[in-house]
């Protein structure tokens, strides 16, 4: 038998799952590809080098290294976690790790994307497209995570 | 029902009682009284109790949102608030350094890519690939092998600077030197003063590396400054870079003893990259521009904006395009101790052309 109640959850966590999976295959892919600019020069980094707009002096600034690993590394490291963590069944499951994890997760994206968006706008004054993308990327899971933590938690004893 | 459905909701229909009347209440699963709920209608009820939590997250959104809205308002509002600096016409600086302007700094650690790779160390040699500026910059860098690490606890390449602020040299040099080592670092706190008003070139336009500050992933820059532009003492150079200096400029043996100094002009500037590449003296390089920056030049945003493009009128009138082939010979040395990173500036078409140009030179040592 279904209720309005279990329809709305269940509806709740197929969309959040399937948005989460969207937004981590694209933040994957643009931290692949700073990644890539960053330790190769086979893939040049597409982006203007004059005005605000300069993603060269971003991805080569003091900033774009937090304890000595690229943060172009970083975000790469991070989204593929997000993206298993964004999988239907762990949506699901019953085991709090999942869910525990994820909200982790996203509040330390969010937590490091205020620390990029301050190196941008008042150390190096300068503003990477590439890296605002993952920025977006990473607020909007964000909020399908936090909005979505009562869904993901009520099947909890 | 579906296999999530199952998942979540089976105890509902499995402990579903017959009787009760609790109605079409849409806060309860199913049709089961209060007292009878079945563990799913439970954590529904509780999740309920728990309403409100829900709008907690929408609250963290709400204070993300507000963080950013609040710095960028605040660097909006920074950027037009005029800071205590000095006019941009040297001329008008006295002679205490006084924080560079945000728009010069701006210009001047931002140097377009393709005006650098446009330049590459001018027409004489390799040919510049385009453009009007048809200058001649020959390479400031002695090469040197064979020489010994310089002793510093640290895994980044180390850059010495030692220059002084009356030095109208060293007043040039810094232009090229804050230009190259902005494309592997980013300084803060620049400062900007003038040269001596008694030297040769008086009141040249420039910035001093006194009370600013340096960070880099990729270079270890130590900077002195030793005398301001009145000449009076400012930094004591440690003992390491007097040696270093000493060693490397000639003077230890002779002025001028070029065992590595190849111009033979001994003295400061003195750059040293990692004890690969040292250079002491005049640049040559920017002879031409020497007169045309006397008495401030055309100030210090229109020299910064006309090296942003060489081949206009303003960068024609004091050969700009040397400091940026000056600049590129700076980063190739960087790049060539640094193990050529960060790959965009190191594989750059300007760099590799001053590396090519350094890379003929016969190494002493």
């Amino acid at each position: 038998m279904q209720t309005d109640a279990s329809e709305h959850i269940l509806n709740s966590l197929s969309w959040r799952s399937y948005a989460s999976i969207v937004i981590s295959v694209l933040g994957l892919a643009d931290a692949t590809y700073l990644t890539l600019t960053h330790y190769t020069n086979v893939v040049p980094l597409v982006c203007s080098d004059t005005g605000i707009i300069n993603c060269a002096t971003v991805t080569s600034s003091p900033q774009s290294y937090v304890f000595g690993v690229p943060v172009a590394l970083l975000g790469l490291v991070y989204f593929v976690p997000m993206l298993v963590l964004s999988l239907p069944f762990t949506w699901r499951s019953k085991n709090h790790i999942f869910a525990w994890v994820r909200l982790v997760g996203v509040i330390t994206g969010i937590g490091f994307v205020a620390y990029l968006l301050y190196s941008e706008l008042f150390v190096i004054h300068k503003i990477c497209l590439y890296c605002t993308g993952v920025h977006i990327l990473t607020f909007l899971l964000f909020i399908v995570v936090i909005t979505g933590w009562d869904d993901a938690t009520v099947n909890w004893e | 029902m579906s296999d999530l459905q199952e998942r979540c909701f089976t105890v509902v229909d499995k402990k579903q009682p017959a009787t009760g009347a609790a109605g079409n209440n849409p806060k309860r699963l199913g049709n089961q009284p209060a007292s009878a709920k079945s563990g799913a209608a439970r954590r529904y009820d509780r999740k309920n109790k728990k309403s409100n939590s829900k709008y907690y997250g929408w609250a963290a959104v709400a204070v993300v949102i507000l963080v950013v809205a609040v710095f960028i308002a605040v660097d909006l509002t920074k950027s037009s608030t005029p800071t205590k600096t000095s006019a941009t016409n040297g001329v008008t600086s006295g002679n205490q350094p006084l924080l560079a302007p945000q728009d010069v700094v701006n210009a001047i650690t931002t140097i377009p890519l393709s005006v650098y790779n446009q330049v590459g160390v001018g027409a004489n040699p390799p040919k510049a690939t385009g453009g009007k500026w048809t200058g001649t910059v020959t390479e400031p860098f002695a090469v040197l092998k064979n020489q010994p690490k310089i002793p510093i606890a640290s895994k980044k390449p180390t850059f010495v600077y030692y220059g002084a602020e009356d030095c109208p040299f060293c007043a040039l040099l810094r232009w090229p030197l804050v230009m190259a080592l902005s494309r592997f670092g980013t300084f803060s706190n620049l400062h900007e003063t003038m040269s001596s008003s008694t030297d040769v070139n008086p009141n040249t336009p420039t910035f001093t590396f006194y009370h600013s500050s340096y960070k880099s992933p990729y270079v270890n820059f130590i900077s002195y400054e030793y005398l301001n532009r009145l000449s009076q003492q400012l930094q004591i150079p440690s003992q390491l870079v007097l040696k270093l200096y000493l060693k490397y400029d000639g003077t230890a043996v002779g002025n001028p003893a070029p065992t590595y100094n190849i111009w033979g002009s001994a003295g400061i500037p003195f750059l040293d990259i990692n004890n690969h590449y040292t250079s002491a003296g005049d640049p040559p390089s920017f002879a031409p521009a020497e007169q045309d920056l006397t008495d401030g030049g055309p100030g210090r945003l229109a020299i910064a904006q006309a090296i942003r493009n060489p081949d206009g009128q303003e960068g024609l009138s004091f050969d700009a395009g040397s400091f940026v082939a000056e600049a590129n010979y700076i980063s190739a040395g960087i790049c060539n101790a640094d193990g050529n990173k960060p790959a965009t500036v190191c594989n750059s078409q300007g760099v590799t052309a001053a590396k090519n140009a350094m890379s003929r030179q016969k190494a002493i040592g």
